[in-house]
């Protein structure tokens, strides 16, 4: 009897076991996949443009992750970052009814994974104990063999991470030849033995995004003509200025129905030089764009803080651009959250027939100006004093769409022995174009707007953006080419990913922050004293230069302990903010907690007169 | 004539606050939490706005503490003799299970209740992402209902706390270390192992914390407490010698 009790428990016991799995079974295939994104900035939802996409793909793609798992105890971040970033693929799948797959290669060190991960170009990077390797990186592959190789996902680049992808499925979607992008740039070269680019070393972030998508070809800023096949035409406007030549080209292409993207400054911070703008001036004047000489423009509101003379200083002709000042109704704008500009020409419209004039970023309504000569000067606080404001919003990017009309009467070169080999001159335009001005040079170098600490080995998608001057730069080529897919696929804004470390650490430094760069910025000088002293003592030896080299040598070494303490300080200090907030947290927790008990101890007492079941129990 | 579920559910949560082992639960369910948060989930140096460093190890923290919470149940009533007492009372066996499930489920509230302090403090450095917050609070709540249901249905079985404790320990060891879903993919290839891995707890549980919030993760949560405390009904009736009262 008690046997077949307990047999009857047991088979009780195991239908339930089953009856649960059934029911889950069946929640599954009625639910599952379908969530509900409760984070706040919705971070885990894909956008209904990427959806759409999604339910009309037809080439399938399978997107293989090469990934550690041993990484989670050295890289919690990244491996925090590999978990979304598996949920998210997991959507790919979901909303592209399985045309885009995906497969995660555990990929163990030496492993036939590894080997096969190194052999794709597959970063790897070591353990905190520096023996052990991992990855984490991927590899985006049409079935008809063509792909992509990511060789390291880098979270700080997560608001680009759907928007990376997107690029990716569209171009192995599509039948479309990419398009010639002509790039004329100061200091750009080519290897003419192996044709291959070589990227300008400190403005190479904003062409790295661009190589993806479309192909990079080099033109001169000696060109007398640019080939028709180029669609589109990145223009940084050197020192030098361009020669007449160099303007006819300019003019010609873009009167043949090609499309300008020409970056002018009134003064390059990089090389705080003046650039020479005539030719250029007269180009754009002649289109309605007319750049105010020698003047740069400065935004009381929206300055950055930049250091001079060991002061930190609001420097208004340094800007960031917030997304009111720019234009959110215009694709190439829209998107954009952040611009920044360094000493900017200002621009002016004027209306001009058959030409249509969007301006895409300006001021704000506290704009000021500072003469370029002016602006010069090393030390930035004289700059300030130099600067006046005039309370008027000043045009920093502007576009212009339509017909244009020639600057020139005749071909330039008319009546040599070249221009039977040219294009013939047009006196307007064939069919429209559209030029994008922007008033900064600076605009794209790499420092203005991006970390290239990633970019080494993961060209494309290890720049890490903290502005959106490459993005502005990648729309506005998307826009110029007609590639209406990429302009619907923008990046996102997520809420601001920072560790409590890090916090700490800039509350606990703001305190000291000016002297600490003060002290910096010493040192270097010393540095730099005691390397002209080491040359100077090389040619002859003297006492004196003993003396001297000694003095120096100390003070550098005082400097060094300074900063060293500092640094000291600020890690003290960190230390003592996390204990306080542990401390805070775990004290609070228990007042609560007691408080509860002597509530809820309080009622008990009252309970026990009131229920007779207690009283029973009791 | 007072509801007996409510007399029942009163009696049992106030239970609780009779001596010291509250305080005692509650305080060593804070030490572990901040303590698990801080060191394995590396509090202070990944991006928290979600709380990922808390949320992560929830589960680990519940599986140690709520047998203890749970065995004193019934196997606590057995070991004092109050359960014969007990189940003399003109109520059913459902009513019994419910308000001692409901008892401990809104005593595991409590203790979350005292976690808020985090939440608050951490809002004052940085940006917090409330509503996935309010979530995975909501989460880990289910979960201890989960756990607590299977702990009471194996608190049923026991006379010995100590072995109800070991027994509940073991099953939620069970139910949140197993993760089918390798055996099932290379036997039932990739869709049955998409469809198999909603039963993994760990899955459901990482979902909803993560801010993934779906009906099949609220229904898992839900069946299994339901299923768990219908063990309990039938375990307690079989160790009575009754069929339905």
């Amino acid at each position: 009897m008690k046997l077949s009790r307990m047999c009857g428990l047991w088979l009780f016991f195991l239908l339930l076991v089953f009856s649960f799995l059934l029911l889950n079974f069946g929640n599954s295939i009625l639910f599952g996949g379908r969530f509900f994104d409760a984070t706040a900035d919705k971070r885990l939802s894909l956008r209904p443009e990427t959806k759409e996409f999604l339910a009309e793909m037809k080439t399938p793609v399978t997107v293989r992750l090469y990934l550690s798992p041993a990484m989670e105890k050295d890289y919690p971040q990244l491996w925090q970052y590999s978990k979304a970033l598996i949920e998210f693929l997991k959507k790919y799948q979901l909303f592209s009814d399985g045309m885009v797959g995906y497969e995660v290669q555990k990929t163990e060190p030496y492993s036939a994974a590894a080997k096969e991960a190194d052999r794709l170009g597959i970063k790897h990077f070591y353990g905190t104990d520096g023996r052990n390797m991992f990855y984490f990186g991927g590899l985006v592959m049409a079935d008809r063999g063509d792909g992509y190789v990511i060789p390291a996902f880098v979270p700080l680049r997560r608001n680009y991470l759907e928007s990376d992808l997107n690029r990716i499925l569209f171009n192995l979607n599509s039948d479309r030849k990419p398009l010639k992008i002509g790039v004329m740039l100061p200091h750009y070269r080519s290897d003419v033995s192996s044709q291959k680019i070589i990227l300008p070393e400190n403005a190479g972030n904003f062409l790295r995004q661009l190589t993806n998508d479309y192909v990079l070809v080099q033109i001169s800023p000696q060109a007398v003509q640019i080939g028709v096949d180029i669609d589109t035409l990145i223009v940084v406007l050197p020192d030098e200025g361009l020669p007449p030549t160099g303007v006819y080209a300019l003019d010609q292409f873009v009167l043949r129905g090609g499309n300008l993207i020409l970056l002018t400054d009134a003064l390059n911070e990089h090389t705080n030089r003046i650039p020479d703008m005539e030719g250029v001036a007269q180009l754009l004047k002649n289109w309605g764009i007319e750049i105010e000489r020698d003047v740069v423009a400065g935004d009381r509101k929206n300055a950055e803080e930049i250091l001079s003379g060991g002061r930190v200083l609001l420097y208004y002709p340094q800007i960031n651009l917030p997304a009111e000042q720019l234009n959110r109704s215009h694709p190439i704008s829209r998107s954009a959250n952040s611009l920044i500009f360094q000493s900017p020409a200002i621009l002016k419209t004027e209306p001009k027939e058959g030409l249509k004039t969007t301006v895409l970023a300006s001021t704000s309504a506290e704009g000021g100006h500072v003469s370029a000569g002016t602006a010069r000067l090393p030390d930035k606080f004289s700059v300030l004093q130099a600067y006046e404001d005039d309370g008027l919003a000043y045009n920093l990017a502007v576009l212009t769409e339509g017909t244009f009309r020639s600057l020139f009467k005749k071909n330039i070169l008319d009546g040599t022995k070249y221009s039977e080999q040219m294009l013939t001159f047009l006196p307007e335009s064939l069919k429209p174009g559209k030029v994008l001005v922007i008033g900064d040079t600076d605009f794209i170098y790499d420092d203005v707007w991006s970390d290239a600490e990633y970019v080494r080995d993961n060209p494309v998608w290890g720049i890490v953006p903290w502005a959106d001057n490459g993005d502005f730069i990648l729309r506005a080529v998307d826009y110029m080419t007609g590639g209406v897919q990429y302009l619907q696929n923008s990046h996102r804004a997520f809420l601001p990913e920072v560790s409590l470390e890090g916090v700490f650490r800039e509350k606990v430094s703001a305190n000291h922050r000016e002297d600490y760069f003060n002290l910096l910025q010493r040192l270097r000088e010393k540095e730099e004293l005691l390397e002209s002293l080491h040359e100077e003592q090389d040619k002859g030896f003297t006492l004196e230069k003993m003396r001297l080299l000694e003095e120096t040598g100390k003070e550098a070494a005082q400097l060094e302990k300074q900063i060293r303490e500092y640094d000291y300080k600020t890690e003290q200090g960190v230390w003592v903010l996390k204990v306080m907030f542990a401390a805070g947290v775990f004290v609070s927790s228990i007042v609560l907690s007691v408080f509860l008990l002597f509530i809820l101890r309080r009622r008990r007492l009252a309970e026990r007169y009131r229920n007779p079941l207690e009283e029973n129990h009791e | 004539m007072p509801n007996p579920f409510i007399s029942l559910f009163r009696k049992e949560f106030y239970g609780w606050f009779s001596g010291w082992q509250a305080f005692f639960l509650i305080s060593v369910y804070l030490i572990l939490s901040l303590g698990v948060c801080v060191y394995a989930g590396d509090f202070f140096n990944v991006n928290n706005q979600n709380l990922y460093s808390l949320f992560k190890y929830q589960p680990q923290v519940l599986m140690l503490l709520l047998p203890a919470v749970s065995m004193h149940l019934w196997s606590d009533e057995k070991r004092r003799g109050t359960l014969d007492l007990l189940l003399t009372f003109p109520v059913e066996y459902k009513t019994l299970v419910l308000a001692k499930f409901f008892a401990a489920w809104t005593f595991c509230l409590l203790m979350l209740v005292c976690l808020l302090p985090l939440v608050v403090f951490y809002t004052f450095f940085a940006v917090l992402d409330i509503s996935n917050v309010v979530w995975a609070l909501i989460t880990v709540f289910l979960t201890a209902g989960a756990f607590t249901a299977v702990g009471s249905a194996v608190s049923a079985l026991c006379r010995n706390p100590v072995l109800a404790y070991i027994g509940s320990f073991f099953c939620l060891w069970v139910l949140t270390g197993t993760d089918p879903t390798p055996l099932l993919k290379e036997v039932a290839g990739l869709f049955a192992g998409q469809i198999f891995l909603a039963f993994g707890f760990q899955d459901m549980y990482g979902n909803m914390v993560s801010g993934q919030v779906g009906v099949q993760n609220v229904l898992y949560f839900i069946l299994l407490i339901f299923m768990a405390l219908w063990l309990n009904v039938v375990f307690v009736s079989e160790r009575n010698g009754q069929g339905e009262k």
